[in-house]
């Protein structure tokens, strides 16, 4: 064989890698987005099933009262366990049906797609507010109808099953029979949280026909992964303040704000790895190794503050926010990672 | 400084510059450790947070372990000597652990990973130095990354340089400036939250910030005292050591103020006017999240009160950036800049009322807009990458509700963002690429219709939703080439490639005409003035249009093409007229037919006219080009190529016109007069093109001609029906008119 056909052959050998290695790149790329938009359908089932589950419990609850014709007192004093009972299901439930919402937020937030529903199920404000206002109208079973009232879980559901909002607190009960009217122990608007159990499984429901004709692309992975990490701060931030309310129950009170960041990274994550991972390593290991990096210690941190708080440990003042402060930090660095791979890959950022 | 110790500095200089060069090249670089460090010693303050444990210090042992493992494990040889600040401060490390000292210990942390950066930006240069992309790459993998600015020049100046599309010294030119300009923030950030710190009282988080901040400077401290001084240095140095003693913290405010003009490298106005528009973006949101976070002096929706903080800190590290350029252009905007955002912060601080809020943020968008009037203005290729997919976008949306002429409307949008801001970029680099995605944009091709067929034909909602993908991908990877750094050579070779391409037909044209009537033995001083004036009128008309354009009035794309499309044309009809009239052969020999042609005035209006629209068509969109290719490069290289150019242009024009003196009369005639016909058909079909993209008459696709770039390109040769008729008709024209008479005439030249 002579030198020639050396080099021919060897440069078939190194083109034919190089093309395979193309190729496997582009597939795994269209795997991982196919993998973030299962992930995302799957926990998308599973919210369907838990806001049909609550409403279930809800009808319970309200079914009681319209059969004491609207006489809470009264369905109390008949029904006081069957109550009782009904609220600790709407509760349980609605920390199953929200998680499985977190879980997925960082990548429904981050479609441009999907945001709309973000707003109305989690994270929109009230029509009075000027920005990212939820654009829906709640209907209530007895014809009301309120205009732009905010999302679902956190300005409607959960201020309404804590008995954080005194105005639709019809009455204090005690809930646990202890003898006592402890903080949550109260009957709650049926009507409110009715129409209000309706809306979230219609939404959620709403959200999955969305998502099942949604065409994951590139664009939209590196988008939800730029807009949505950067939002770690914010829920230290969050957490941050609601760490010294000690008193009174501020706001968030159902379960605490590091289970939103372990959620919404755990899906920024989720897409990186599936679906960005193959592109940045194609052009850039090192980077994409950086970013990965970046994720996990991100992740490892929330999950270690989240299981001190959980155990029950108090953070100091300094602490805390220096454990924000560092959070934000890696998050940052992150998100200029992912805009340098950005810029490496011509991705547009709809942002 | 004695000689011995000049001997020794310049010693230990060549010393360690060959160490770095050297070592970069043989090192692999386990870059990965110096990550585990930066997070390990993260674990070590927020460790020395919590109360004293068995298991928290076991936990502590371990980590610190891992620490000096990994920087043993091949990190402090590839280092070399250079580092020997990371080795101590490890050592610190471990002293202010085994002494339970949180503030040791995030002093210790900021200075340990401050002394990577340093000896990583030192490898780095070294190795563009010494022209290694690959060990460059690697060291860069240590580094800081703009966090409010994002920018990315570097990460794509190594991939021009590995790709062989950069010199090694212009990666390396962009390397220094975004990391010295990314360190100058970062160590405007640290002194900012360190005053906050000290203000709240946080003393772990202050002794870090303050630890950050020396390390920072050592990585800025040559040009910190290039640029401001060595006096300036020497302050700033004593200061912060006093800081990171424990001393007087009022030394704080002196660093803060010293360093408040700093600016590693100048901004170029594209930058300058980016940062301008981010000031502007971070101010306006402070006020909307800061108003929505607030009711009645209380937090009432934290995450966005937290937003509010988070955007102002952005601003003051862009306002960083800014603040050199603007307090030389505009010093009392600058000041009072500096005192707004100082006043935010403590209004928001203090939880003030949101209206105090917006009249500071107000007032600095106001000093925003008048001190960028232009950057705010416009941003020309910056603002077409965000607007035109989100145009494409909403054409989709409209033509899906039924409203075809809203889409098409939306279309000629979309175009208009296309052309001249993408395509006034693209085009000087990938001349194929620009046209077929302006194709895209109209007709398409037979076997590939473009968006405006499509909307025309009322297409499947499908269709156009897969065109409009394909030109967003077609538009990434455009972006790709217009956005990966030119180098000096890449900019000469476009420079000149513009020139010949858009002024070698022009040069063509009348260096055959007027060699052919030269050649004719008539008087120069007969066509040369018309010529000249002709040549002269076009490039100063192109010229006024280009300034009137940009400051008297607007034009628009359309008009543009239309403008275009219409000189070629009647470049075209005066090319076919003359060049039939001389060449033809009816009514007498070639002489005499140009002899007596000549003598009229209408050949030397005819020659003036000729000049002028062959020049003056592609005089405004030259100029255009090299207006684009001036935002991209540098000056000095663009002229270069100019100058090239200016010089092949000539010496084809010598060539072509000299020809007339060595080549038979007769042979001459033929070739000069083939030449010009053939341009004729070239003028003729850009000129119809031109009115096509104007959307002044249709296009319609054809398959059965070839759809090659370089026919297109450089002949003018479209696959559409139209151009193509009335290139066939003018082809007929001179076939008929001239070349079977001549055929007649070689064959019985008696009768003839």
């Amino acid at each position: 064989m002579n030198r020639l056909t050396h080099v021919l052959l060897g440069a078939a050998v190194i083109g034919s890698l190089s093309a395979t290695e193309l190729l496997a790149d582009s597939s795994a790329e269209i795997q991982g987005l196919e993998d973030v938009k299962n992930f995302t359908l799957e926990h998308n089932a599973e919210l369907v099933t838990n806001a049909d589950l609550m409403l279930g419990a809800v009808r319970t609850y309200a079914g009681i009262i319209t059969a004491h014709d609207g006489d809470y007192a009264a369905a109390w004093k008949a029904d006081g366990p069957a109550l009782a009972k009904a609220i600790e299901d709407i509760r349980g439930l609605w920390l199953k049906t929200s998680n499985q919402y977190e879980t997925m937020e960082g990548i429904v937030a981050g479609i441009p797609a999907t945001v709309k529903y973000d707003m109305i199920l989690d994270a929109g404000n009230p029509g009075t507010e000027s920005e990212d206002v939820a654009e829906y109208d709640l209907t209530l079973p007895d014809g009301t109808v309120l205009k732009r009232p905010g999302s679902l879980f956190h300005h409607i559901t959960e201020p309404l099953f804590w008995g954080m909002d005194p105005v639709n607190v019809i009455m204090t009960a005690d809930l646990n029979g202890d003898g006592n009217i402890g903080r949550g122990e109260m009957l709650f608007d049926a009507n409110l949280a009715l129409g209000a159990a309706e809306a979230l499984s219609y939404w959620a429901k709403a959200l999955k026909t969305e998502l099942t004709e949604w065409k994951p692309n590139r664009d939209d992975a590196f988008t939800a992964v730029v807009t949505m990490t950067p939002t770690v701060g914010d829920y230290f931030g969050e957490w941050k303040e609601s760490q010294f309310i000690t008193g009174d129950i501020g706001a968030f009170v159902a379960q605490s704000r590091l289970v939103d960041v372990q959620g919404i990274m755990g899906g920024c994550k989720k897409m990186y790895f599936s679906a960005i991972s193959p592109v940045v390593k194609a052009t850039d290991p090192n980077l994409d190794q950086s970013i990965r990096a970046g994720f996990e210690e991100l992740l490892a941190l929330v999950k270690e503050t989240y299981e001190r708080e959980y155990a029950g440990e108090k953070f100091g003042t300094e602490e805390a926010d220096a454990i924000g402060n560092e959070a934000q930090d890696i998050a940052d660095r992150i998100v200029a990672m992912v805009l340098q791979a950005a810029a490496k890959n011509g991705v547009t950022l709809k942002m | 400084m004695n000689t011995g110790h000049c001997i020794f500095h310049r010693l230990a200089v060549v010393f360690i510059g060959f160490f770095l060069v050297v070592g970069t090249a043989l090192a692999d670089v386990p870059w990965q450790n110096a990550e585990t460090i930066r997070a390990e010693t993260a674990r070590v303050t927020r460790l020395l947070y919590r109360p004293v444990s068995t298991a928290r210090d076991a936990d502590l042992a371990a980590v610190l372990a891992t620490i000096r493992s990994a920087w043993n494990d091949g990190l402090a040889d590839a280092y070399g000597p250079d580092a020997s600040l990371v080795g101590s401060e490890i050592d610190a490390l471990g002293d202010a652990i085994a002494t339970n000292d949180g503030e040791a210990a995030a002093r210790a942390r900021s200075l340990i990973w401050t002394g990577l950066l340093k000896g990583a930006m030192d490898h780095t240069l070294a190795a563009l130095d010494a022209g290694d992309a690959t060990v460059a790459a690697e060291w860069l993998s240590i580094r800081e990354y703009a966090r409010a600015s994002g920018e990315t020049a570097t990460g794509l100046a190594m991939d021009g340089l590995k790709a062989g599309n950069l010199d090694a010294a212009e990666a390396r030119r962009i390397a220094e400036a975004e990391l010295l300009g990314i360190y100058a923030a970062e160590l405007r950030l640290s002194l900012s939250r360190a005053a906050d710190d000290l203000a709240n009282g946080r003393k772990v988080q202050l002794a870090g910030e303050l630890g950050r901040a020396k390390g920072l400077f050592l990585i800025l401290a040559d040009n910190i005292s290039a640029r401001m001084g060595p006096e300036v240095a020497k302050d700033v140095a004593v200061r912060l050591d006093r800081l990171n003693a424990g001393g007087d913290t009022s030394a704080l405010a002196g660093v803060q103020a010293a360093l408040a003009s700093y600016a590693p490298v100048a901004l170029s106005p594209d930058e300058r006017d980016r940062r301008a528009r981010l000031l502007r973006r971070f101010l306006g949101t402070v006020e909307v999240e800061y108003t929505k976070g607030m009711r009645d002096g209380e937090i009432v929706i934290p995450m966005e009160y937290h937003e509010s903080v988070l955007f102002r800190d952005r601003a003051a590290m862009i306002f960083g950036d800014l603040r050199p350029e603007m307090t030389e252009t505009a010093p009392e905007a600058a000041e009072r800049m500096a005192v707004i955002l100082k006043e935010l912060a403590g209004a928001i601080n203090q939880l003030a009322d949101p209206q105090q809020v917006s009249a500071l943020t107000n007032e600095a968008l106001t000093i925003i807009d008048k001190t960028y009037a232009d950057a705010m203005a416009t941003s020309g290729y910056e603002e077409a990458v965000e607007a035109l997919p989100a145009s494409l976008d909403e054409l989709v949306l409209i033509a899906r509700s039924g409203d075809w002429a809203g889409a098409e409307l939306k279309r000629l949008e979309a175009y208009s963002w296309y052309d001249p801001d993408f395509e006034g970029r693209l085009r000087p680099r990938e001349p194929a690429m620009a046209l077929r995605l302006e194709a895209r944009f109209w007709e398409g091709s037979a076997n590939d219709p473009g968006l405006g067929a499509l909307l025309a034909a009322k297409a499947p909602i499908t269709e156009i939703a897969a065109e409009v993908e394909t030109i967003k991908t077609e538009l990434l990877a455009a972006r790709a080439i217009i956005e990966t750094p030119l180098s000096p050579t890449g900019t000469v070779v476009q420079s000149v490639t513009i020139l010949l391409r858009e002024g070698l037909e022009a040069v063509l044209i009348l260096a055959a005409l007027t060699g052919a009537i030269a050649a004719e033995g008539i008087a120069s001083r007969r066509w040369r003035r018309p010529v000249l004036a002709g040549v002269g009128m076009a490039l100063l008309a192109s010229f006024a249009l280009w300034y009137a354009a940009g400051h008297l009035f607007a034009i628009s794309t359309l008009q543009r093409e239309l403008l275009e499309g219409t000189t070629a044309l009647l470049a075209a009809a005066v090319l076919i007229y003359m060049t039939h009239t001389i060449f033809s052969h009816r009514g007498g020999g070639h002489m005499t037919r140009m002899r007596e042609s000549l003598k009229g005035g209408v050949s030397t209006t005819g020659i003036f006219a000729l000049a002028f629209f062959v020049v003056f068509r592609e005089g405004f969109e030259t100029v255009l080009f090299y207006e684009a290719m001036l935002a991209d490069a540098n000056a000095s290289y663009v002229l270069i190529g100019l100058l090239i150019g200016t010089v092949i242009c000539a010496a084809v024009a010598w060539m072509i016109f000299g020809m007339g003196a060595r080549l038979p009369i007769k042979l001459f005639f033929r070739i000069t007069g083939v030449l010009l016909a053939v341009l004729s058909v070239v003028l003729v079909g850009t000129g119809i093109r031109g009115l096509q993209t104007a959307a002044v008459i249709s296009a319609t696709p054809v398959s059965w001609f070839p759809d090659v770039d370089w026919l297109q390109i450089y002949l003018g040769l479209y696959p559409v029906a139209e151009a193509l008729i009335a290139q066939a008709l003018v082809a007929a024209f001179f076939i008929g008119g001239w070349l079977l008479p001549y055929l007649v005439h070689q064959r019985n030249p008696q009768k003839s």
